[in-house]
């Protein structure tokens, strides 16, 4: 029996405390515990065109000859004020956090950094290996098996407090990958209706028969009965961590989320960073695979990255108290081809962009400037076939670096949150250069 | 054939000379050779053309020279499946068969206890992967016993219903339990792989009736409409109650208000909202729960009326009324529910499209003259978001094509199949086909709904834009309808067709942009994931340059519409494509060529007002002139009149200082017999060159007029300019004359034309009218036709020609010749396509998928290729792989299947204990397998709260193209469980709001019931083959026996009240609930 399971009998004994009461240990342990650094992170799904993302004006490469169709002009872009690089218009809302005199006259402290030409060697352009590699954090090795935030999770001991309440969270019908581990992250979409059905006594009923049914001992069960009867274990405690956070919910600082699926996970989240102990949050998007249609300084891609720039706005007013223990980060499996296809689109192709926010995140520009990006084309086609722009920096680096700064993980846990690691910074020293991107 | 010394014992000096008289047998052989006393042993020989991996051995344990008996071993590594030991009295010459019997191809060792008939005999076996088993002295277990490596962990029989059930079928339901238990697993196995002896799904009428319910649908703007969608209707708001008699025909609704349908609110596109009716706070506002109208229509000729359909959104219930007699209804239970009625469940969403009633049945409610359709609709709540009603009632509708009228409804026949078929194996194979070649029905409607923009040269209003977003659904659902027809057609035949026709399915072609492929412009999209998603497998011996290949073979795959009596049947319409398009030109003829003569007058002025009308006189002196086509003036010296085919000339048309009058219009004037096409697929039109703008009238009737005129007048006067300028180089604008109900075939017809400057100083100024007589290639249809069905169509004017090569170096290389031109060119791709069926990545994908189906999550291509998953199931996917080539042509499925259930022998993986109740079941696994555990039905069609789906696994509707995991474990997460128990407590239940149902009240009745441990007792048998444990069944109990109740300060105290001493009533509810529960037991996740 491992020591979560044993709390689960434990607390299962305790079923004869008046329920109410329980509820507010519960809640009570959930605030003093835990490490107070928070993520969200948003899986960018099907592979975001990065070129358009953050445009490499200065590259005399980026033009309408390789992408008559979706070329971005000048002056419908947003400068980023490093000289070289320009934002997508539909990026627009998120500028405030960017706070670059450049755009806005206040060149304050940024805390929006957007990174190029992130990737990994030897890429994948199957979405699912390529979404699977980076959610394990172990690019062409499958036999690592658990996700990179539950191994981080994990390392740092968060499954053994004495009652860990909600520790991750997946917003989204899918589990994600990069939290799946031994211990089971529950998923669920809005706290509100996600509950059994029937009045208060047909739930109560039903739900403590749940608990005792798959409350038995996991010992000498197969690894599959093991994970069913433990996701039920899982579900059971989610419920009861839910119950402070259902309730009506008015964002402050008159945040508006975008009115979309996206918008509407990170309200929810929101909502559980303000209410539980939650420390990491997943969320979905998808949406990015464009062959066809992408769009120029409108359309598909506009919507996208317009979406995705909206919700950044909305968390960075809504959690604006918690910004300093906050980090959001984004992330997409695969870049797209330089060259667009005959379809006013772009295929699948390798390194592609991350943007980072939060209070100690440093902001600006990295990996899109005259000195990295490289003279003639070089990076814009300096993969196979000219097609591809390949990867600067490794996202397990950017990874790291996170673990590291932001959670104040200890060096010793590296190999363990991100295996391989030493063995990558050995053969490929730059790509596994950290960028010193948060404080 | 490959010969091998083995082994030797005692140092015979026969033995090697001996060797292996391979010459002398046929084909497929043998192993070892032993000689009794003495002895040498040689080698075996496997049988067939590839033999498994490892060869087996043979060796001597001991002999008994007084029995004159050998023991000997045989090992025999996996996919071996028989056995024959012979023997040999004359070294070799000849030999007999002595012991023969089956193997299960699992790996094993066997032992032969053999009589030998002289001192000196020579033993050796024979083996191989045939099935049949050779014929020999013996097979007793007496002589021959057979040691599976894991045989302690077979299945035991009394598990194998359970198994079998859940396996190839959703799940047991007590019907298919005792069934199965009767004739034995094995043969319902055979049953299940030949489908065709029982009975179609279209046998049963609880089936047929549900699935005709789904998929039949009156496809917009067909047949004949009686009350068309946005028509007016009278209303009553349901304040009050309404006369008793408003249902009635005679009723006078006089005092009721009128508006157009939508009626309702919640969505600002209704014509008509009822701002008034959804309760709020603030404003105070008290609303009001229903809505009565009533919708008169006329019927002119009652003999000629044969099929009659309702066609209505609402939201939340109705119940409608035909002349005053009830005809259908939603949502709502009862005698006629008052005004104040709310529903008792959430509705319906209004964007499912509708619900499309087939009222055939109440014609003879209908009369001659005026009749009323009367509508009461009900709200679930007065505060909710959303009301509406808006019928439309459609007369004699096609029904050549097998519609289905939104995508939900699709979703939804995976259940209704998937819960009733008798063909098991096939429905949930047919799932298992149709996420494999997976498409996206939003993507292809998205698509559809361009198309048909694109092709509408002029909305007409927002209404045409609704109509077209409804047709666009409506022929997307249908797309997706054929081809998971398709696949559950032929779900058991070769995987060949199915590959073929997924690639030339018009959704595939669309959702993965073949559509978009053509020549200089390769789209990689479906190149790629060919070869990923669709047969090889990730990264399984092809490259990026075999992609950017494949995708130059592929261009100028497109789609078009046609006629349903038209439409090619597969496999001709892939291999022998149209290369028609949807409208193609076979000839076209001028009745009226450009320098033919019209009637003109210059707009200096305004012309008599029916100066447009047949029957007008052009004279002379109202200004009237005969010129010849075309007409205007063109300024430009590099762009001379003569290159713009200008015959009359009107140099005084333009405004300037010298001539400062100048006139900004022209009217044209044409009277001629036109030809009678009616009974052709001809079509008379006007095709009109035009700078910049004009209006078109058919005998005094407008008929169509250019965009640029669109924001004028209904009749602009003369002196009117364009609102937009248009060159005469920007496309020619046909005005169809044949189509239009002002036309007269074969009579005299007068056509008139208006045209119009953009500014009267303007450069140019040209009108050039063309009468022509179209006629279309016999299979060509109007694009935007709701009789239309989508089919492949090879375009070869966009299809690359040069020469390609697929896997070079290889010995599946492909070249492919350049110059393949016109109708050849769709050979590139078919070349392709059939040696990807024959080839070794494609054998080993998809047996690991079905495999991982049917078997194991224990295996994928990474595990295969590393040889390091287990070795039973490495075996069965290497005996899957050489099944694929083992038939004349390659993948023949049920052959693959044959071997992975091998019912013969029972000895795969798929009998061993460890895969007994041992796979976690996928969303639709779950959901399926639980209605039939309760003997229950999927037919509540119309309601859309699909289990899987909710768990995120949407057929028909995933964006990605992977399908769903087919591994169970990837769907155990807490979102899925929860959305699994609620189900399960919707279904024992038996609410309102889920899609399936089970006869509570008949079980109820049944000796199962009276007790909790007979009701437990019941499905431990029927879905846990009695694996419950008793703590488990202890807790189910008291559960059963304990009610909750609730105090004052809402603290939940239990107390126990006894199952069997509950009245009647509460023991039901009592028996439901623990239903739901027994179907939520960690247990129910598995099969």
């Amino acid at each position: 029996m491992n020591r979560r399971s044993l709390l689960r009998s434990s607390a299962a004994l305790g079923a004869s405390l008046p329920f109410w009461n329980s509820l507010q240990q519960r809640a009570h342990a959930a605030s003093t515990t835990g490490n107070p650094k928070k993520l969200i992170f948003i899986f960018q799904r099907g592979g975001n065109d990065g070129i358009n993302t953050i445009i490499p004006r200065g590259d005399t490469g980026y033009n309408t000859d390789i992408r008559p169709d979706i070329f971005i002009p000048e002056n419908a872009a947003i400068d980023s004020g490093n000289g070289f690089a320009q934002f997508h218009p539909g990026l627009a809302p998120m500028m405030g956090i960017y706070n670059h005199s450049a755009i806005n006259g206040a060149d304050g402290m940024g805390n929006l950094a957007a990174i190029h030409r992130v990737g990994y060697a030897r890429q994948s352009r199957s979405h699912f290996d390529s979404q699977d590699y980076w959610e394990r954090g172990a690019p062409n090795n499958p036999s690592i098996e658990n996700g990179i935030f539950y191994r981080h999770l994990e390392a740092t001991g968060a499954f053994d407090r004495t009652d860990p309440g909600l520790v991750a969270a997946g917003l989204s019908s899918r589990a994600f990958t990069a939290l799946r581990g031994t211990t089971p992250v529950p998923n669920f979409r809005r706290t509100s209706d996600f509950d059994f059905r029937g009045n208060n006594r047909k739930r109560k009923a039903f739900s403590d028969a749940i608990r005792s049914l798959y409350g038995r001992d996991l010992q000498d069960q197969t690894p599959t009965t093991s994970t069913i009867l433990s996701t039920g274990n899982a579900l059971s405690d989610t419920l009861d961590s839910l119950v402070p956070a259902r309730g009506e919910y008015t964002p402050t600082n008159g945040a508006e989320y975008p009115n979309s699926n996206l918008g509407q996970s990170l309200r929810e989240a929101a909502i559980l960073l303000k209410r539980t102990n939650i420390s990491i949050i997943g969320v979905d998007r998808g949406g990015h695979d464009t062959h066809n249609r992408q769009g120029a300084a409108t359309g598909n891609q506009f919507d996208n990255l317009n979406d995705l720039a909206l919700g950044f706005e909305a968390l960075s007013k809504d959690l604006e108290n918690q910004w300093d223990d906050l980090l959001i980060v984004t992330m997409t499996e695969f870049g797209r081809t330089s060259i667009q296809n005959g379809s006013g689109g772009t295929d699948h192709a390798e390194a592609s962009t991350m943007f980072l926010a939060g209070g100690c995140v440093k902001g600006g520009v990295y990996n899109c400037d005259e000195t990295t990006w490289g003279s003639d084309n070089q990076a814009l086609f300096s993969s196979k076939n000219g097609r591809y722009l390949a990867k600067n920096t490794d996202f397990r680096a950017i990874f790291w670096e996170i673990f590291e700064k932001h959670f104040g993980n200890d060096l010793a846990l590296r190999e363990q949150i991100i295996p391989g690691y030493a063995l990558a910074n050995l053969n490929d020293p730059t790509g596994m250069a950290e960028l010193g991107i948060l404080g | 054939m490959q010969t091998r010394l083995l082994d030797h014992l005692n140092g015979n000096q026969g033995a090697t000379e001996l060797g292996i008289p391979s010459k002398k047998l046929p084909q497929p052989i043998m192993k070892t050779i032993f000689l009794l006393s003495s002895i040498a042993l040689c080698t075996l020989l496997s049988a067939h053309a590839q033999p498994p991996t490892f060869e087996p051995t043979l060796q001597l344990i001991s002999t008994d020279e007084e029995a004159r008996t050998a023991i000997l071993e045989g090992r025999m590594p996996a996919g071996y499946r028989h056995v024959v030991l012979e023997e040999s009295h004359n070294l070799g010459a000849t030999w007999k068969p002595m012991i023969s019997g089956p193997l299960t191809g699992a790996p094993a060792t066997v032992t032969f206890r053999c009589p030998a008939s002289s001192t000196r005999s020579f033993f050796r076996i024979r083996t191989g992967s045939d099935t049949t088993v050779p014929e020999a002295d013996s097979s007793g277990p007496e002589m021959l016993s057979v040691v599976y490596d894991d045989a302690a962990e077979f299945i035991s029989s009394l598990d194998e219903t359970t198994h079998v059930l859940n396996r190839l079928a959703y799940g047991a339901s007590p019907e298919d339990f005792l069934h199965v238990t009767t004739i034995g697993a094995s043969a319902y196995i055979d049953e299940q792989l030949t489908p065709e002896a029982l009975p179609a799904d279209s046998e049963d009428p609880v089936f047929q009736e549900a699935f005709e319910s789904l998929v039949f649908a009156t496809p917009p703007d067909s047949g004949l409409s009686l009350i068309p969608p946005f028509s007016e209707t009278r209303y009553f708001k349901g304040t009050s109650e309404p006369p008793v008699d408003w249902i009635d025909s005679s009723f006078d609704d006089a005092s009721w208000e009128s508006g157009h349908t939508p009626i309702g609110y919640g969505d600002q596109s209704f014509p008509t909202i009822l701002e008034d009716m959804r309760a709020t706070e603030d404003p105070p506002n008290d609303g009001y729960p229903s809505l009565f109208i009533r919708q008169k229509f006329t019927i002119e000729n009652l003999a000629e009326i044969e099929r009659l359909a309702l066609d209505l959104q609402f939201d939340d219930g109705f119940v409608a009324y035909l002349n005053g007699t009830e005809i259908a209804r939603d949502n709502i239970e009862g005698a006629r529910p008052t005004a104040s009625t709310l529903t008792e469940h959430g509705g319906r969403s209004a964007t499912d499209g509708g619900r499309i009633i087939d009222i055939s049945e109440h014609i003879s409610l209908l009369a001659n003259g005026e009749n009323v359709l009367a509508i009461q609709g009900h709200n679930d709540a007065i505060n909710n978001k959303l009301f509406v009603l808006a019928p439309s009632l459609t007369a004699n509708f096609a029904t050549k094509i097998t519609p289905i009228a939104s995508v939900q409804k699709l979703k939804h026949l995976l259940h209704l199949r998937g819960v009733h078929s008798r063909r098991q194996l096939q429905a949930v194979l047919a799932e298992f086909w149709e996420n494999h070649f997976t498409t996206d029905y939003d993507k292809v409607q998205d698509y559809i709904e361009g198309q048909n923009e694109y092709r509408q040269i002029r909305l007409q209003s927002e209404l045409d834009d609704i109509r077209n977003t409804q047709q666009s659904k409506f022929e997307a659902a249908t797309i997706e309808l054929r081809e998971y027809e398709f696949f559950y057609e032929n779900a058991l035949g070769y995987f060949g067709d199915l590959l073929l026709y997924s690639a030339t399915s018009p959704s595939m072609l669309i959702y993965l942009d073949s559509v978009e492929n053509v020549a200089g412009e390769p789209n990689e999209n479906y190149a790629r994931e060919i070869f990923e998603l669709s047969a090889f497998g990730v990264d399984n011996r092809y490259t990026q340059e075999d992609i950017v290949e494949l995708a130059k073979c592929f261009t100028g795959w497109t789609v078009r519409k046609i006629h349903p009596d038209d439409l090619p049947p597969f496999p001709q319409s892939a291999l022998d494509p149209l290369t028609t398009d949807t409208t193609d030109v076979a000839a076209l003829t001028f009745i009226t060529d450009l320098g033919s003569p019209w009637s003109y007058r210059k707009g200096t002025s305004e012309p008599a007002s029916n100066w447009n009308q047949p029957g007008f006189a052009e004279t002379t002196s109202a200004g009237w002139l005969e010129g010849l086509a075309g007409f205007g003036f063109e300024n430009d010296p590099n762009d001379t009149n003569a290159l713009r085919n200008l015959v009359t000339i009107l140099p005084d048309m333009r405004q300037t200082r010298r001539n400062p009058e100048g006139f900004a219009s022209l009217y044209l004037r044409k009277t001629l017999t036109l030809p009678d096409t009616s009974g052709t697929t001809d079509e008379i039109a006007v095709d009109i060159t035009y700078d910049d703008g004009f209006i078109f009238y058919l005998n005094g009737h407008e008929i169509d007029r250019s965009r640029s005129m669109e924001t004028n007048n209904e009749r602009p006067s003369f002196d009117a300019l364009s609102n937009r300028s248009h060159e005469h180089n920007q496309g020619i604008h046909r005005v169809s004359l044949s189509t239009s109900e002002h036309y007269i075939p074969g009579g005299t017809n007068t056509l008139a034309i208006q045209a119009h400057q953009n500014q009267i100083t303007s450069n140019d100024f040209s009108i050039l009218p063309r009468v022509i007589h179209i006629i279309y290639t016999t299979d060509s249809i109007d694009p935007l036709s709701t009789d239309g069905v989508y089919t492949f169509r090879f375009d070869p004017s966009q299809h690359d020609t040069t020469a390609k090569t697929l896997f070079p170096g290889t010995e599946y290389q492909i070249n492919i010749p350049e110059g393949r031109t016109g109708p050849e060119g769709i050979r590139d791709a078919l070349d392709v396509i059939d040696s990807i069926i024959g080839h070794p990545s494609t054998a080993e994908f998809i047996s690991i998928k079905l495999v991982n189906k049917f078997v194991s999550d224990g295996i994928s291509l990474d595990t295969y290729h590393a040889r390091s998953a287990p070795d039973s199931l490495l075996g069965l996917v290497d005996q899957c792989v050489q099944a694929w080539t083992s038939t004349p042509r390659p993948g023949h499925i049920p052959t693959i299947l044959r071997t992975i259930f091998d019912p013969d022998f029972k000895a795969s993986p798929f009998w061993s204990q460890s895969a007994h109740l041992a796979k976690a079941k996928t969303p639709i696994e779950f959901a399926n397998s639980a209605i039939r555990a309760l003997g229950g039905s999927a037919t509540r069609t119309t309601r859309t709260y699909l289990v899987p789906e909710r768990q995120g696994m949407a057929f028909f509707t995933r964006d990605d193209p992977d399908g769903w995991s087919e591994l169970g474990i990837d769907w155990i997460n807490t979102l899925g469980f929860l959305e699994r128990m609620r189900f399960a407590q919707d279904l024992g239940d038996n609410s309102f709001g889920s899609f399936a149902s089970w006869p509570a009240a008949d079980f109820a009745l049944l000796p199962e019931s009276q007790t909790p441990d007979a009701l437990i007792a019941h499905f431990d048998t029927l879905i846990f083959a009695g694996t419950l444990s008793p703590e488990t069944k202890a807790r189910l109990k008291t559960f059963a026996n304990t009610l909750y109740t609730e105090q004052d300060d809402g603290t939940i105290t239990s107390e126990p009240s006894p199952y069997e001493a509950l009245r009647s009533s509460s023991r039901r509810a009592r028996l439901r609930e623990t239903v739901g529960l027994i179907l939520s037991l960690p247990e129910f996740h598995l099969q």
